[in-house]
């Protein structure tokens, strides 16, 4: 049975189609969810909100592309919301302990390449940071980012391309690790 | 060997990938774990009016025509009052001149001083007219947005549950028509103010103020108040023409990238951005997607 076939059947209310579609896309899905969030329980929550949505809209999906590019545009958009949500709520929580807690010794201690590339990749601007973990970390192909993301793959590439010099600047203590 | 040469560019992105592949790097996939709770909610409130899936948050019959006859009076109010105001009233009868006391024209009262009253005169028309046009049409049609916007998720599980007849195809009930006709005339109000917006952020990239804290906070908050209406539109279920949902969605990234600079690092991040508008051409699209003339004239620009 092909994609085309299984989503028919999803959409007549079959549910053993609908867990094969889930099963060929949700590592990719999840994986993805994860690496936007940095937390399993929110990238489970974003997953199933994806799926969720993917299923009951499965009849607006116009197949002129993939179901895995469009279900992967549906994951970016839900893991992005979500994280702007979860980010409203912790920056109030961070404000409420910066106020109780005196002391200048606020500041994690940044040792090795580890926590300075995890910090660095925090801090990009979220258009470059989804870019790099799509292109350099999931294997995602420009074109494929552009359709997930609704822009051109030009835009995809220039957004990589200021992420890595973002990211060379930062790094730039490691740069004879890469540079010998 | 130069940071810009090929093969110092490929060692590094070797070294990222390496390094980066810890980043945040997901255990395997619990994926039979997720599969029940989603089927859990799939199966939520089953009965026999077809596949659950097709009822989550599933909609109401629409109210239509209720819905229609509201839009309908409320317009033709609006139309009747403009139309009277313009047209079907008589002209009032210009106010008698005052006749002073002496009689005849002030000797010695300079031409600048005319000059002066008629510039303030026609300064205060177009203030008013401005001020008329931004505070009752766009608003109204925001008010129409944030409702859409709240059932919009309804509106897209009715079309999944309509989705037999109507994908694809281009929705003709008289609901809808008013329903773009809204869409239509915010976004132009929208893009109009975007355009302003990162018009003067890239200027003052060039121009570092005296308070510059006060001005980084300041256009932070323009940004997201902006932002917020710009994924209001975004979320908006109208029928949209795909290059304005590009655009949308490159000004989304923009101006959040903007309303996340952090104050004292604006040095750094907004050249990128400015760097960014530049070559992504966001100015020269945005422009060309505001037709010329005044912000709200829909119907003129064949809505």
């Amino acid at each position: 049975m092909n994609e085309s076939q299984l989503i028919d059947r999803v959409i007549a209310g079959d549910r053993q189609a609908a867990r094969r579609l889930y099963d060929e896309h949700v590592d990719r899905v999840y994986r993805l969810c994860y690496r936007l969030a940095g937390d399993d329980h929110l990238a489970q929550d974003f997953t199933q909100d994806t799926f969720l949505r993917a299923f009951t809209g499965l009849g607006t999906f116009r197949r002129e592309a993939a179901f895995g590019t469009w279900v992967c545009s549906i994951a970016t958009s839900v893991a992005l919301n979500g994280l702007r949500q979860a980010k409203r709520f912790r920056d109030r929580e961070v404000d409420l302990h910066e106020e109780l807690r005196p002391g200048p010794d606020r500041r994690p201690l940044e040792h090795d390449l580890e926590t300075k590339l995890t910090r660095a990749v925090d801090r990009l601007p979220e258009g470059y940071r989804v870019v790099f973990i799509m292109h350099d970390l999931e294997g995602y192909t420009h074109e494929q980012i552009a359709a997930a993301l609704g822009v051109r793959p030009g835009t995809s590439k220039s957004q990589l391309f200021r992420a890595r010099a973002k990211l060379r600047e930062e790094l730039s203590e490691f740069a004879e690790e890469w540079a010998s | 060997m130069s940071a810009g040469h090929p093969r110092f560019e490929e060692r590094f992105v070797r070294f990222l990938r390496r390094a980066g592949s810890s980043y945040h790097a997901p255990p395997p996939t619990p994926a039979d774990e997720m599969w029940e709770r989603i089927e859990a909610n799939l199966c939520a409130a089953t009965d026999s009016n077809g596949p659950a899936m097709h009822r989550y948050h599933a909609p109401p019959p629409t109210p239509a025509d209720e819905m229609w006859e509201r839009i309908e009076a409320r317009w033709r109010r609006g139309t009747a009052l403009s139309s009277r105001s313009r047209m079907g009233a008589p002209p009032a009868p210009p106010p008698p001149l005052p006749i002073r006391p002496g009689g005849g024209r002030r000797r010695g009262r300079s031409p600048w001083v005319w000059g002066i009253g008629i510039a303030a005169v026609l300064a205060l028309g177009v203030f008013l007219g401005r001020a008329s046009v931004n505070r009752t049409g766009s608003e109204k049609a925001l008010r129409m947005v944030r409702a859409e916007t709240r059932g919009g998720d309804r509106a897209v599980a009715g079309s999944v549950r309509g989705s037999g007849d109507s994908a694809g195809g281009t929705d003709r009930r008289p609901g809808h028509a008013a329903r773009n006709l809204a869409y239509r005339t915010v976004v132009v109000e929208h893009l109009d103010r975007t355009e302003a917006f990162l018009t003067a952020f890239r200027t003052r990239a060039a121009a570092a103020g005296s308070d510059r804290v006060t001005e980084e906070l300041r256009i932070s908050s323009w940004a997201r108040d902006l932002l917020a209406d710009t994924r209001l539109l975004l979320d908006w279920p109208a029928d949209r023409d795909p290059r304005m949902s590009q655009l949308l969605t490159q000004l989304e990234l923009v101006l959040a990238q903007i309303a996340q600079m952090g104050v004292g690092r604006w040095a750094e991040e907004r050249d990128l951005i400015v760097d960014g508008l530049r070559s992504g051409d966001v100015l020269p699209r945005l422009r060309a997607a505001i037709p010329a003339g005044p912000a709200l004239a829909p119907e003129k620009r064949g809505v």
